[in-house]
C-alpha cells in the first residue's frame, strides 16, 4: 500500500462521513486486492466477485454504525472476506473446480496438461479449507499475498510469535494432507 | 529437519500456484463500484450527518435500562409477595424463637423462651410426651437457679416460681396418666426429681441471699419426691386421690410462696 499512514486516516475520516469520492477511491485501492484473495481461495470468479461485494457492503453497514476501522483498512477488509471465505466453505460442501476458461490464456498448452494443472489447484484449495480458520488467513496472506509476519500480525490482533506458531503448524498440516511423497512431484 | 524445510519449501511452491488469477473483468468491476457507491449514498441519507450526535448506548447496562414487559402477571406477583410476606414473618420469628432458647434468666429474650415452652406444652400429642417436656423443663429451670448460684447471683422469686409450676404440672401429669403407663411414668418423673436434688444438693451458695433461695429450692423439690414417695406406695391413685393429691399441692403451694426460714441464716466470712 503506497499511502502513508496519514492519508489513509484522512480518506477513512472522509469515508465516515460518506464522502463518495473517498469511498470510491477505496474500492478502487482495495478491490482487486479482495477479488485476488476470494478467487485464489474459492476457485470461481463469481464467488470471488461476491465476496468483494459484500466485504464493501459490510464495510458500509460498519460505518452506518460508527464502527469501521481508523487505520489498516486493507487488514480490516481482508478480515472481512476471509470470514465470508470461512461462511462459504461451511455453506457449501467441497465440490470439484469445474475448468475455469479464463484460466485458458494459453493457447499453445494442451487441454491435458490444463486439466491436470487445474485438478492440482483444486487440490491445494481442498487442503487449505481443511486448515482452521486462522491457520488459513496466515498461510494465504503470508504465501498468496506476499505480507510479511509482522503486517499479518497486525492484521491478526496476535503477536509475530503467534503467526510464525500458526504458520508453522499450517505447513505442516498442509504436508499432511498433500502426501507429498505421493503428490508433490 | 532439512526434509522438514525441503518440504515446506515443496508446500510454499504448491502455493505459489495459485496465485495465478484471471484478470477481473473490467464491467464487473465498474459495475461493483457503482453499486457500491449508490448503496453508501442511500445510507448516508438514512442517517443523520453527525453520528455522534446519534443517541448511542443507552443499552449498555440491560438489566437497568431495560423496560418493563407489558404482560403483567398479577396471580405471580401476589403469590411472590405473600411467600415472602411469609418468609419474613416466620423466617423472622423463628430465628428470634431460636435465639431465645439459649438465653438466661437475665437476658431480654427470657419471656419469649417461657413462652415457647408454654406453646411447646400445649402442643405435645400425647400425656407421655406432655410429662416428659414439663420434667425437661423442670430440670432447665433447675439447671438455670444453678447456673445463677454458681454465678454469685441471687436465683428470682420468679425462676423459683416458674420451677415449680413445671413440678407441680409433671406431678399432676404423672398421675393423671392412663392406667398402663402410670407406673413408668411416676418412676421416670421420680428419677428426675432424684437427680435435680441431687444436683441442687451439690450447689453451694456464696451469700446470705444465695443461701436462702437455695435452701428453697431445695425445699421445693423435696417436698415433691416426698410427695410422689408416698403417693407410689399405691400402685393406682384412683380419681378422687389425685383430687385430695391437687389440695395437697396447693398446700404445698401456699407454703412455699411465703417461705419463711425459721433457722438463723449461716455466717459467712
Amino acid at each position: 500500500m503506497s499511502k502513508t499512514l496519514r492519508d489513509e486516516r484522512e480518506l477513512l475520516s472522509k469515508a465516515r462521513l460518506f464522502d463518495q469520492e473517498a469511498l470510491g477511491e477505496i474500492y478502487d485501492h482495495h478491490s482487486p486486492g479482495i477479488f485476488r484473495y476470494a478467487y485464489r481461495l474459492l476457485g470461481n470468479h463469481d464467488l470471488a466477485e461476491e465476496c468483494v461485494a459484500e466485504t464493501f457492503a459490510r464495510y458500509l453497514k460498519a460505518l452506518r454504525t460508527g464502527g469501521g476501522p481508523n487505520d489498516h483498512l486493507q487488514a480490516y477488509l481482508y478480515r472481512i472476506a476471509h470470514n465470508l471465505v470461512t461462511d462459504s466453505y461451511r455453506r457449501n460442501a467441497p465440490v470439484s473446480i469445474e475448468l475455469d476458461e479464463r484460466l485458458v490464456s494459453n493457447s499453445e498448452a494442451q487441454p491435458e496438461r490444463q486439466s491436470e494443472r487445474n485438478a492440482e489447484l483444486d487440490h491445494m484449495r481442498l487442503a487449505l479449507r481443511s486448515l482452521t480458520p486462522d491457520q488459513r488467513l496466515v498461510v494465504s496472506l503470508k504465501f498468496l499475498e506476499g505480507w510479511e509476519n509482522e503486517r499479518v500480525a497486525a492484521s491478526l490482533n496476535k503477536p509475530v510469535g503467534a503467526v510464525k506458531a500458526l504458520q508453522h503448524r499450517a505447513l505442516q498440516a498442509l504436508r499432511r494432507i498433500l502426501d507429498p511423497k505421493d503428490s508433490i512431484q | 529437519m532439512n526434509e522438514a524445510f525441503e518440504e515446506d519449501k515443496q508446500v510454499i511452491e504448491l502455493l505459489e500456484r495459485l496465485k495465478a488469477t484471471p484478470e477481473r473483468d473490467t464491467a464487473t468491476s465498474a459495475n461493483g463500484k457503482k453499486v457500491f457507491l449508490q448503496q453508501a449514498e442511500e445510507i448516508s441519507q438514512r442517517v443523520s450527518p453527525v453520528a455522534v450526535v446519534r443517541h448511542k448506548g443507552w443499552m449498555l447496562f440491560p438489566a437497568i435500562s431495560k423496560p418493563a414487559t407489558r404482560e403483567r402477571k398479577p396471580m405471580f406477583t401476589l403469590v411472590r409477595q405473600m411467600i415472602i410476606l411469609a418468609v419474613f414473618i416466620l423466617g423472622g420469628s423463628g430465628l428470634t424463637v431460636a435465639a431465645a432458647q439459649t438465653s438466661g434468666p437475665d437476658d431480654a429474650l427470657y419471656q419469649l423462651k417461657l413462652m415457647s415452652e408454654n406453646t411447646l406444652m400445649m402442643l405435645a400429642p400425647s400425656a407421655k410426651s406432655e410429662l416428659s417436656l414439663a420434667t425437661h423443663l423442670a430440670e432447665r429451670r433447675t439447671s438455670e437457679i444453678q447456673t445463677q448460684l454458681a454465678a454469685g447471683e441471687v436465683p428470682s422469686e420468679a425462676l423459683q416460681l416458674a420451677l415449680r409450676q413445671r413440678l407441680d404440672q409433671s406431678l399432676q401429669l404423672a398421675f393423671s396418666a392412663p392406667a398402663d403407663t402410670q407406673v413408668q411414668m411416676r418412676s421416670k418423673f421420680m428419677e428426675a426429681l432424684k437427680q435435680q436434688q441431687q444436683t441442687m444438693n451439690q450447689v453451694q451458695a456464696i451469700s446470705p441471699d444465695a443461701e436462702a433461695a437455695l435452701l428453697r429450692t431445695r425445699e421445693l423439690i423435696n417436698e415433691r419426691l416426698q410427695v410422689m414417695q408416698q403417693l407410689s406406695e399405691s400402685p393406682m391413685v384412683p380419681p378422687n386421690q389425685i383430687q385430695n393429691q391437687n389440695q395437697f399441692q396447693n398446700q404445698i403451694q401456699n407454703q412455699t410462696l411465703t417461705p419463711v426460714i425459721e433457722s438463723p441464716a449461716p455466717r459467712y466470712n
